[in-house]
């Protein structure tokens, strides 16, 4: 059975491919918020030019990309909607008893300008490792470890749940009673997804044996495996200057046009 | 090696699960270093259970087990551990690190073993069972018999004396099946092995201890016990073909073939 790889582009080259998961993940981050806290719609263009600069510099495909940004859209596309409508402001124009706004407008764009830069630096962020690195990041990051316990079990897992489920329906299936909508079609699918409950819950008895029969303590612990050289500090220092950058921009420029 | 070269001595050992249902009854048997020692009997016999308490997870209600010299007990049951390995039946359960390297680390890091060390042992431990260069290789992604030799693997790094194996061949086609025997076979420590493959046991083991309903009903040498197609059609078992048509003659046959 075949699933979405995960790793699909984490094997390219590029700067961000040979950059320390751990000083990638943070200094990104650090990008994220820096831009997620910008309020100057100028400045915010600047910043998605940015995430879309450094997702080509990535070398991840932008089809790729874009087909995951569909999904952002949507969501985005519900605020640009409506914003305009019900922030309170300047009128442009009237639509029976709407009142569309300027200042609404502007938020619905700064809102949206911010999720797309948030959403595309993530991939600079993501794809560029293998998943196992970035839970080692976190790890080694010292986030708690039940947490790090939590990513690493659930991304072992999903793929065994997955398949466990998809058995499932597919047995449903074979005896006649499909995927339909009614209610006995309802019933089947409670069915199949409580029978997955207690497989899983059983599972997990046998996992935690299994941990347990080889020392498991409550902690979860790999070797370190990374190596943090002088070219990860430059690329961590650069981006956490251009979004320092980013801010003392938005500053200036409030300065002289008096404030927006 | 403690326990008089005996690593493993149980006595009188009873278990019953919490709605009453007697799993094991009266089990008392001992175990001699370096021994290959079978363990059989019908679904549901309570072989995995008898596994489970003898790495210490299921704690004993009655009777007594000793392992290595030590009696098994909370207080000795982390040294037991280190030293007696249990290899589950279904990889899926065992492997639950992202990576075959991070896995196999799991138990020596936990033993609290150096960096360098940890390093060492996982290695060896896949030279042990043939699968160089799979460090890391995502579980997820590996064939139901590479899962099988990683999960022993798993257990190997630890350095034990003795490995409890649950069903190591089930489900495995014909060759990777045989490439798993062939690797048991080279394994230097003690063995306990729980399955139903008659053939592979009769292949690898000396002696065989047959359970039904909790209790040992024969306990003796493979050559005797897994060739006795009385007794095993008794217990839901079968003796291999080979040895129906040639008796006991088919052991030379089947111990040459691994």
């Amino acid at each position: 059975m075949s699933h979405f790889d995960i790793d699909e582009y984490a094997y390219l080259e590029s700067p961000f491919h040979s950059f320390d998961p751990r000083a990638k993940f943070v200094s990104i981050l650090v990008l994220m918020f820096s831009v997620v806290l910008l309020n100057d719609i100028r400045i915010l263009a600047v910043g998605l030019l940015l995430a879309v600069a450094l997702v080509l510099v990535s070398r991840i495909p932008l089809l790729f990309v874009i087909g995951r940004l569909k999904w952002v859209a949507l969501f985005v596309l519900a605020v640009v909607v409506v914003l305009p409508f019900s922030v309170s402001g300047t009128a442009l124009f009237s639509v029976g008893v709407l009142t569309f706004t300027k200042e609404g407008l502007l938020q619905a764009l700064v809102i949206s300008l911010k999720a797309f830069s948030v959403v595309l630096l993530i991939f600079p962020m993501l794809a560029t490792m293998k998943f196992v690195n970035f839970i080692k990041a976190l790890e080694k990051l010292h986030m708690p470890n039940r947490l790090v316990q939590m990513i690493t079990l659930t991304y072992r897992y999903i793929f065994v749940l997955l398949n466990e489920i998809q058995r499932t329906l597919r047995s449903i299936e074979s005896r006649g009673y499909g995927r339909r909508t009614s209610i006995l079609g309802l019933k089947n699918l409670g069915n199949a997804i409580g029978m997955l409950l207690v497989r899983s819950y059983e599972r997990g008895g046998r996992i935690f044996d299994a941990m347990v029969s080889r020392g498991y303590n409550g902690t979860m612990e790999t070797l370190r495996e990374f190596e943090i050289n002088s070219k990860d500090w430059a690329k961590a220092a650069s981006i956490v200057a251009v979004a320092v950058l980013l801010h003392v921009a938005a500053f200036t420029s409030s300065i002289y046009v008096g404030g927006t | 090696m403690k326990g008089n070269g005996k690593p493993m001595v149980v006595r009188n050992l009873s278990y019953r699960y919490s709605d009453g249902t007697s799993a094991l009854e009266d089990v008392s048997f001992e175990i001699t270093d370096g021994d290959s020692v079978a363990l059989v009997g019908p679904n549901g016999a309570g072989k995995s259970t008898l596994l489970l308490h003898l790495n210490g997870i299921l704690s004993k209600q009655d009777g007594s087990i000793e392992i290595l010299g030590m009696p098994l007990e909370r207080k000795n049951v982390g040294s037991i551990r280190k030293r007696v390995g249990l290899v589950f039946q279904d990889p899926e359960d065992q492997l639950f690190m992202s990576t075959v390297f991070d896995d196999i680390a799991f138990g020596p890091i936990n033993m609290g073993l150096p960096e360098e060390q940890v390093r060492e042992r996982v290695r060896w431990a896949l030279t042990e069972v043939g699968l160089n260069g799979y460090e890391d290789r995502c579980p997820h992604h590996l064939s139901l018999g590479e899962k099988k030799k990683v999960s022993v693997a798993t257990v190997l790094s630890m350095g034990p004396e003795v490995i409890l194996l649950d069903e190591p061949t089930s489900n495995l086609d014909p060759l990777a099946r045989r490439r798993m025997i062939e690797m048991l076979k080279g394994l230097r420590a003690t063995k306990l092995i729980a399955s139903h493959d008659i053939e592979m046991l009769l292949g690898i083991c000396d002696r065989a201890i047959l359970l039904d309903n909790g209790r040992v009903v024969a306990d003796g040498k493979t050559a005797d016990v897994l060739t006795d197609p009385e007794l095993l059609r008794e217990h839901g078992l079968e003796v291999p073909m080979l040895v129906k048509l040639f008796g006991s003659d088919a052991l030379d046959v089947i111990r040459e073939d691994f």
